[in-house]
């Protein structure tokens, strides 16, 4: 056979295991098994549920209202009535059974109820054991039951103030919630649970919180539930005429019914109570003083009259009915019902049989017993040996040994409210630790990981813990959560039969983490694209040619956490599912660019909305010689500028919320992409008439300044826009910087960032600047003879003549080839 | 009745935070709440205070401070209450952004939560993940076999 024991050379796997052991007292026994299986790791500081007392998440308004103004927090708390034996019954005079009930309000503590009417037991025997090893004896669940309070045991969770009928007789119920898992294993996932609420105190209303959110019963308006109970795994609940209803807790509605109402006497205007035993479905209603058991006919959806129990017990408890077997407990004859008092209230005040049949008893013994063949019911204490079962401890629980697992907790009430610091905002001051994030709740997380646009950023969220990780999760696209988009037909298309998608493109800068690596301080600048989602395109970052001839020892995958990785520059375009990017119509005409190598700009508006459908897309038509339209990605809507006369524009830039285009003589606009109008003139035109007359003019934008890129016939000039004077100055030294053109978009880096490079240049791909009449371009001459990589030009302003990448080593290092730290192995390339 | 015309146009609601600290302020001021909206409907009388549960007195006084900027109607172009916002937020420190966040939440103030939530969210951008534990107080409570496998889940996967 094999040997389990090994199992705990891999804690992970048997920590699994533990996750799936449901009750503290069942890990006891795990954990004694070995010393390898009594990991510390596997010690949990909860003995009866493993989350319970679980902090009720209160955001939402529906359950606050309910919840009125108390400021304190509000919890579930679970309680298990356990049967106990001795191990070995020979020992002992007295073989018995003893029946507790433990609840866990405070994590790790453990205080006794009486098991029925759940009053806390405070007078225990002095030389009582302060814990209990529960190996000693034979243990089992009899039921469990779950509520709602406040840190401090306080019942009185749901105010009534709402409220304004049929609650009043019972607002001092004992127990004012009466609480059901809908999925009782999903304990194992902290935060992912769903709930139904019976409020007795309210006179029987019904909800449901769902994973944070609270629900009313949304078909059973003004209907009051007498209990509620899980039966074949569904939570069922019984209204005042004993009509049973299923509930679904996705929708919280009834789904079913499944008996008809029933009549029952002077008991239908009394509380009635359901018990679940083995599949069948079990109601017990009360007359004055006598019970009648029902159980339910499912086929003819009604309830038939149980006239013996047999040898079974059946307890009544106000969070649960239970059935234990007689013989378990020689002494004891079953066919009856314990019951404690006031668990069948009548619906209207008045004349109450318990007040009359537990007189003078004693507060811990108000238990009824009623046998199913007589008539009457007396307190238990009238049968000799019963009440034993409950009060007082068995002489066998004593301790003969000092080791102990349960610990009580100490019978004091203790006043203070441990969690009150918990409250928000309190003492915002320096001198209070600093919030802990991952306490946000989940809803929250998710928001605000909806907020984050790129893969990158979602995957470090993930990363932070394991909160945050459940909360977030990672779509398809690598760069950009919610491209490709693709975009619905339209005549402005060249041909509608192809899908068309909206494609983003972002550009990198890419850096070792560790600077260590010798020679390896060369940053590397590329540019990306997904247009099949989760595949990158690699291309130039100014050119945008894809790169074919990749080293052999190229990466497949690159791990971003592993890189120091910096975007500086983002474009998009539109284009079918191969990459081209010639999708819209030339419309017949034949224009000095309708053969423009990127025929395109797309600038999208209000980029950060958390949908792409929010997004408006500006597109520039160049290979149209330079008009320009919108398209609204949620309506599909295009709308081209409002002109008053026919313009030609260079270039387009989001400068301020809005669409920022230069026409050809250098006047730039303000656009609002939504409406596609003309809020502004912000610039006259350029005085440098060479420039209006000749070729293309880019923009640039950088931390709220507005630059212009004009290039003469052998030279560069840059311009600044200067907003007061509505003038374009020339600039005639960038500083440390280095001006990287290309056609989706410009963008500045300081040259400090880039080891061995000077600033104060314009880098540029080939054909960017074209000229309008489409002639004789000098880009011919520069780049002659240049491979495509390496078809880009630098001009630095302080030199007077453009040349070609290749003459600075430095610059060049940047593009290509990819740096030696980035593939793994250096010597086969 | 003689009065509804000047009580519509001054009515005046109460808020009480979790610590008892009320304040007095306009109806459409308290109205950007929807959670304090649904209160009112509810409530037959709007004299007596309407508790803020969860919400101090300190965290309630910021939450006004914003609801007043957003309802008075003289306003600022779109532009300077944008520049506002803005400086509402970097005001806070980060206990303070945790709480408004709870409360805008709590409160439903749609506008104050997409503030708040931006705001985070800028600061979580670009960030690694140990700088954002850092920065929000996060325990790192993955195993370092766990971290590993979260690490490798994002690659760049490139095209060939």
């Amino acid at each position: 056979m094999l040997n389990w024991c090994h199992l705990a050379d891999d804690d992970e796997l048997l920590l699994q295991i533990v996750d799936r052991i449901d009750c503290h007292l069942n890990l006891c026994k795990f954990r004694a098994v070995c010393r390898s299986w009594r990991s510390p790791a596997l010690a949990t500081s909860r003995f009866l549920f493993s989350v319970l007392p679980l902090q009720i998440p209160v955001h939402d308004h529906h359950f606050r209202s309910l919840l009125g103004c108390e400021n304190r927090l509000k919890f579930l708390v679970g309680s298990v009535v356990y049967l106990i034996q001795p191990l070995n019954q020979k020992n002992f005079d007295s073989p018995k059974f003893w029946v507790l009930c433990l609840e866990e309000l405070n994590p790790g503590l453990l205080k006794f109820r009486y098991p029925l009417t759940k009053i806390p037991i405070e007078n225990l025997p002095k030389n009582f054991p302060k814990s209990l090893n529960s190996l000693r004896f034979r243990v089992s669940i009899v039921g469990k039951g779950f509520k709602f309070c406040l840190s401090n045991g306080n019942e009185d969770v749901f105010e009534s103030r709402f409220f304004y009928q049929g609650f009043q007789n019972w607002s001092d119920f004992p127990t004012k919630t009466k609480v059901l898992l809908f999925d009782d294993d999903i304990f194992v996932e902290n935060y992912d649970y769903s709930f139904v609420v019976l409020i007795l105190n309210l006179g029987g209303i019904l909800g449901v919180m769902r994973l944070g959110v609270w629900h009313y019963m949304r078909n059973i308006h003004g209907v009051f539930f007498d209990d509620i109970v899980k039966f074949k795994g569904k939570v069922c609940a019984m209204d005042r005429n004993g009509v049973v209803c299923v509930i679904d807790d996705r929708v919280s509605r009834v789904m079913r019914v499944i008996t008809r109402p029933v009549c029952v006497g002077d008991a239908n205007g009394r509380r009635k109570l359901l018990a679940e035993s083995h599949g069948k479905l079990y109601m017990i209603a009360r007359d004055c003083f006598r019970f009648r058991v029902f159980k339910l006919n499912e086929r003819q959806q009604k309830w038939d009259e149980v006239n013996s129990l047999e040898d079974r017990i059946l307890i009544v408890t106000f969070d649960g009915c239970y059935f234990v077997e007689a013989k378990d407990n020689p002494g004891c004859r079953g066919n009856c019902i314990f019951f404690p008092k006031n668990c069948f209230p009548n619906y209207s005040n008045g004349y109450h049989p318990d007040d009359e049949l537990f007189k003078g008893a004693s507060k811990y013994l108000e238990v009824g017993v009623f046998y199913l063949n007589e008539d009457r019911a007396p307190l238990v204490s009238f049968y000799l040996g019963l009440s034993d079962m409950f009060w007082p401890p068995p002489s066998w629980i004593w301790p003969n040994s000092c080791s102990f697992t349960w610990e009580f907790e100490k019978n004091e009430q203790q006043e203070d409210c441990p969690n009150q610091k918990e409250v928000l905002g309190e003492n915002c001051d320096d001198l209070i630790p600093r919030r802990d994030w991952s306490e946000l709740p989940k809803e929250l997380l998710k928001v605000l990981a909806d907020h984050l646009a790129t893969r990158l950023d979602h995957c470090r969220f993930r990363s932070v813990c394991k909160k945050w990780h459940s909360s977030c999760h990672l779509s398809g696209s690598l760069l950009y959560s919610q491209l490709p988009h693709h975009v619905n037909p339209s005549f402005i298309f060249e041909k509608s039969n192809r899908s068309i998608f909206l494609v983003a493109r972002l550009t990198y800068v890419l850096r070792p983490l560790n600077q260590t690596i010798p020679n390896s301080a060369k940053p590397w600048l590329i540019s990306v694209e997904d247009l099949n989602p989760g595949k990158l395109l690699i291309c130039h970052p100014l050119s945008k040619i894809p790169y074919k001839d990749m080293p052999v020892n190229f990466p497949k995958y690159l791990n971003l956490l592993e890189f120091q990785v910096s975007k500086v520059s983002f474009g998009f375009k539109f284009c079918i599912s191969n990459g081209d990017d010639k999708v819209f119509r030339d419309c017949g005409i034949s224009i000095p660019w309708s053969d423009y190598s990127h025929p395109t700009k797309v600038v999208i508006l209000s980029e950060n909305a958390t949908s792409i459908e929010d997004c408006i897309a500006v597109v520039l038509f160049l290979h149209l010689g330079g008009s320009f339209a919108s398209i609204n990605l949620r309506t599909n809507q295009w709308r081209y500028i409002s002109k008053t006369k026919r313009h030609c524009f260079d270039d387009i830039v989001k400068f301020k919320g809005y669409i920022c285009a230069v026409d050809r003589e250098g006047i730039a606009y303000l656009i609002d992409g939504h409406n596609m109008r003309i809020v502004d003139t912000i610039s006259e035109e350029l005085s440098y008439p060479y420039a209006s007359k000749q070729r293309r003019k880019l923009l640039v934008e950088s931390f709220g300044e507005l630059y212009l890129i004009v290039r003469g016939p052998w030279d560069f000039r840059v311009y600044k826009l200067h907003e007061g004077h509505r003038t374009w100055y020339k600039v005639n030294n960038i500083g440390d910087r280095i001006l990287f053109v290309s056609f989706d978009s410009c963008f500045f880096v300081q040259a400090k960032d880039f080891p061995g490079c000077r600033g104060n240049c314009v880098v540029f791909p080939k054909n960017c600047f074209p000229l309008y009449s489409g002639g004789y371009d000098p880009d011919y001459e520069l780049f002659k003879g240049e491979r495509n990589h390496l078809t880009i030009g630098v001009f630095y302003l302080d030199e007077n003549r453009c040349k070609l990448l290749s003459s600075y080593p430095s610059l060049s290092e940047l593009f290509w080839p990819p740096p030696s730290w980035f593939c793994p192995d250096t010597y086969s390339w | 009745m003689a009065s509804t015309s000047t009580s519509t146009l001054s009515r005046k609601l109460i808020l009480k935070s979790s610590d008892g600290e009320k304040f007095e302020v306009d109806e459409n001021v308290a109205m950007q709440s929807q959670t304090i909206k649904h209160m009112i409907e509810d409530l037959d009388d709007i004299n007596s205070p309407i508790p803020v549960s969860i919400v101090t007195g300190t965290i309630l006084s910021k939450v006004i401070e914003y609801c007043k900027k957003h309802a008075t109607e003289d306003s600022d172009s779109d532009e300077q209450l944008k520049q506002w916002d803005k400086e509402y937020a970097n005001n806070m420190d980060l206990n303070t952004l945790y709480y408004l966040l709870l409360a805008a939440n709590y409160m439903e103030i749609k506008g104050l939560l997409e503030l708040i939530t931006q705001c985070v969210a800028d600061m979580i951008k670009g960030k690694s993940p140990e700088e954002i534990r850092a920065h929000f107080n996060i325990k790192n409570d993955f195993t370092p076999q766990e971290e590993a496998n979260i690490r490798n889940e994002n690659p760049w996967a490139f095209e060939n």
